[in-house]
């Protein structure tokens, strides 16, 4: 029968729980205009699961542990948008499909204007303003 | 707040920039008033209309490759996809106009794809003949960029990137709105003449949906709170071929249909072909059948091991080739499509009701217009696959040019400022109690989302229906204890209260309508009256608020011709 790497039994499904269950570190960049002198990477705790993204990670962090991160409101989740874009460990990335790993540092989207922590503004490159 | 709101003059104002708003702020501009278009996250790379890879209905006639196929085929497709619940004036409008918005469309720069010089076209269940038009496998991402750079042209339209969180009325219409800037967290008084909606759907309502993170019927709610009528809310479409897994592509349509003739197969927990315990003839089934069998599988217990069924596509040859953007995707992330199966399960797809319309985009309140997404009545109890696109742009049209003619019948619209002020007191009201809250708004939303998918998603009953209303009135009063984070500046805490308040008021609107609709029909499938019953329900439900109180109504639905 054909096998899937997905395909569950007694003894992947108790590995898979043990891997779910691992907990990663993140270096996530903050910086309130309106508050502080000057950024600081703050570290974060955050439980791994299967083929997780930089995105649920950072997702994870807002709605577990941190509810004032600010990152962008809209992803698309198909390549279309591009406002997930983040620096991983120094080079611009898509966050939605860059898988997460431990002591990962989590910067805004280069050549942006920053408007506080992972949220920059990305409409003034392609948009006329009123 | 201390500073006094910015305040902005318009004479009509668009609230949403897919390709409705877009299509309405284009078409208003030529009437030569100002329009003003406003979208909440970047225009052009937000909204739904982008998501939109495949196929664009219309009859091309000579222009195409089916010359057999009509308008009054396409007509009798939609009503029939329907269970006869759209309102056919709509209908017709659509069906007469699609193919002119496709020549509209290359005007703008999209170059269809062509056979020979004839617009090619694809079949998807529903369609009597071949009447997709597509764009490269990337539709929808074409259409928006090509309307982007249109509006970019015109002089007459203003962009702004803000929220809308209320409209205001006066002299008994809408004269305009408030919007909140996200990323400087101030308020704006907007005063408009007329105001066309074209928000987008509520996928966001449910756990699993393919619809984006901006799809949470805001637009819905602020038109039923300044009164208009709500139409068919219990009509919520789910597609079959949702991925649940992995994390990084959850929520993507795995199209199915296009697959299963091709040698795929769908699969229980076990690894077990199952459709045929559901419907003799199996795996090949429309979304809203599709839907409730895998979720019965998946409710049996015998679901995959992150709460789907499989799609197994390791028979299907050359199949990131052929599907480059549906099923490419997948290789490209590294996946083997010839050694791992899918994990799919239905997730919300479209919504089909919404704000109730005529064929001119007006809704029941003077000033207000909606077309796309947001709005209803047109496709009924079903939506068939290929008609969310044209949709937009023929409604679009319509409604843009309504709102700019109407605008110039109308004077400069008066609303006293202490009203507006008194606006801008509850926000700071709201900041101020978030301070001191206690449950977190992005939990609450998880545990709204988590309800409406199990109790009001694909299979329903009075009991599930009854339990969701509760539970969603708890879920309210625990929003009066909301956890706020200080700071104006992208606030995300407070972005996702303002949502969560419109989420909940759709959530509770949509349940009562499908405890009200005693039937099953199209995509509202009651496990307590699983036939369709077409004496008591060949009608629409209607909802709005008058002093306060709900109100829910039945409506005929308006019928043009025998299909």
């Amino acid at each position: 029968m054909h096998t899937s790497a997905f395909k569950d039994d007694h003894h992947s499904g108790r590995r898979r729980e043990m891997m779910e269950r691992e907990k990663i570190r993140l270096k996530v960049f903050r910086f309130d205009p309106t508050a502080d002198s000057r950024p600081i990477f703050q570290e974060y705790e955050v439980e791994k699961s299967e083929k997780m993204s930089v995105l649920s990670a950072v997702r994870q962090i807002y709605e577990n542990l941190d509810g004032s991160l600010s990152f962008s409101g809209y992803f698309c989740y198909r390549k279309l948008c591009g406002l997930c874009q983040m620096k991983i460990n120094g080079k611009n990335r898509l966050s939605c499909r860059t898988r997460v790993e431990d002591g990962m540092i989590i910067e805004p989207a280069p050549g942006y204007a920053l408007i506080k922590d992972l949220a920059v503004d990305f409409s003034a490159d392609k948009f006329k303003k009123s | 707040m201390k500073e006094n709101p910015e305040k902005i003059q318009t004479d009509v104002l668009i609230i949403g920039g897919g390709s409705a708003g877009c299509w309405a702020a284009l078409k208003g501009s030529e009437e030569n008033v100002n329009v003003l278009l406003l979208n909440q996250y970047p225009m052009g790379r937000s909204g739904t209309t982008i998501l939109g890879l495949m196929t664009y209905q219309a009859v091309m006639g000579d222009l195409g490759m089916h010359p057999e196929d009509t308008e009054d085929i396409f007509f009798a497709d939609v009503v029939k996809g329907g269970a006869c619940l759209g309102d056919q004036n709509l209908i017709e409008v659509m069906v007469q106009r699609s193919k002119q918005t496709v020549l509209d469309y290359e005007k703008l720069g999209v170059n269809w794809d062509k056979v020979g010089g004839k617009y090619d076209s694809a079949q998807l269940p529903g369609m009597t003949h071949p009447r997709g038009c597509l764009v490269d496998h990337r539709t929808g991402q074409a259409l928006q960029n090509a309307l982007v750079r249109a509006i970019k042209k015109r002089k007459n339209i203003a962009y702004l990137e803000q929220k809308v969180i209320k409209l205001l009325q006066g002299d008994n219409r809408v004269v305009g709105a408030l919007a909140w800037h996200i990323g400087k967290g101030t308020l704006t008084h907007i005063s408009a003449k007329s105001v066309v909606m074209a928000t987008g759907g509520l996928g966001r309502l449910f756990k699993l949906t393919s619809m984006p993170e901006d799809a949470k019927g805001d637009g819905m709610a602020l038109a039923y709170r300044a009164g208009a009528e709500l139409i068919d809310l219990e009509f919520q479409q789910f597609f079959p071929g949702t991925l649940v897994f992995p994390d990084f592509l959850r929520g993507l349509n795995a199209p199915y249909t296009t697959v299963l003739p091709l040698g795929a197969r769908i699969l229980n927990g076990r690894g077990e072909r199952f459709m045929h315990h559901y419907f003799p003839e199996g795996e090949y089934q429309t979304r809203d059948r599709a839907s409730i069998a895998y979720l019965k599988e998946i409710q049996k217990g015998n679901g995959s091991p992150h709460g789907g069924v499989y799609l197994d596509v390791s028979r299907v040859e050359n199949i990131a080739k052929k599907f480059p953007t549906s099923f490419g995707i997948y290789q490209e992330e590294g996946l083997d499509l010839n050694q791992e199966w899918l994990e799919i399960a239905p997730g919300h797809h479209y919504s089909i009701g919404g704000i109730r319309r005529n064929e001119w985009g007006e809704t029941t309140i003077p000033g207000l217009y909606a077309a796309g997404e947001v709005s209803g009545n047109l496709h009924g109890a079903n939506r068939i696959g290929g008609n969310a696109l044209p949709e937009c742009a023929v409604f679009g049209q319509i409604a843009g040019r309504s709102a700019a003619l109407y605008s110039k019948s109308v004077k400069e619209p008066n609303i006293s400022l202490p009203e507006v002020e008194e606006n801008f007191h509850q926000m700071d009201r709201l900041m101020e109690q978030g301070k001191k809250g206690e449950f977190r708004p992005s939990t609450i939303t998880r545990e709204l989302q988590d309800l409406m998918y199990e109790k009001v998603g694909v299979i329903r009953d009075e009991k599930g229906l009854q339990e969701a209303i509760e539970g969603i009135r708890g879920l309210k009063s625990k929003t009066e204890r909301i956890q706020i984070n200080p700071g104006r500046i992208y606030n995300k805490e407070l972005i996702d209260t303002l949502d969560l308040n419109n989420m909940l008021l759709m959530a509770e609107l949509i349940t009562v309508s499908a405890m009200s609709r005693k039937e099953s029909r199209g995509a509202h499938y009651r496990a307590d009256f699983p036939g369709q019953d077409d004496q008591n329900w060949e009608k629409h439900t209607v909802i709005r608020v008058e002093n306060g109180k709900m109100i829910l109504a039945t409506r005929p639905v308006i019928k043009r011709r025998k299909p």
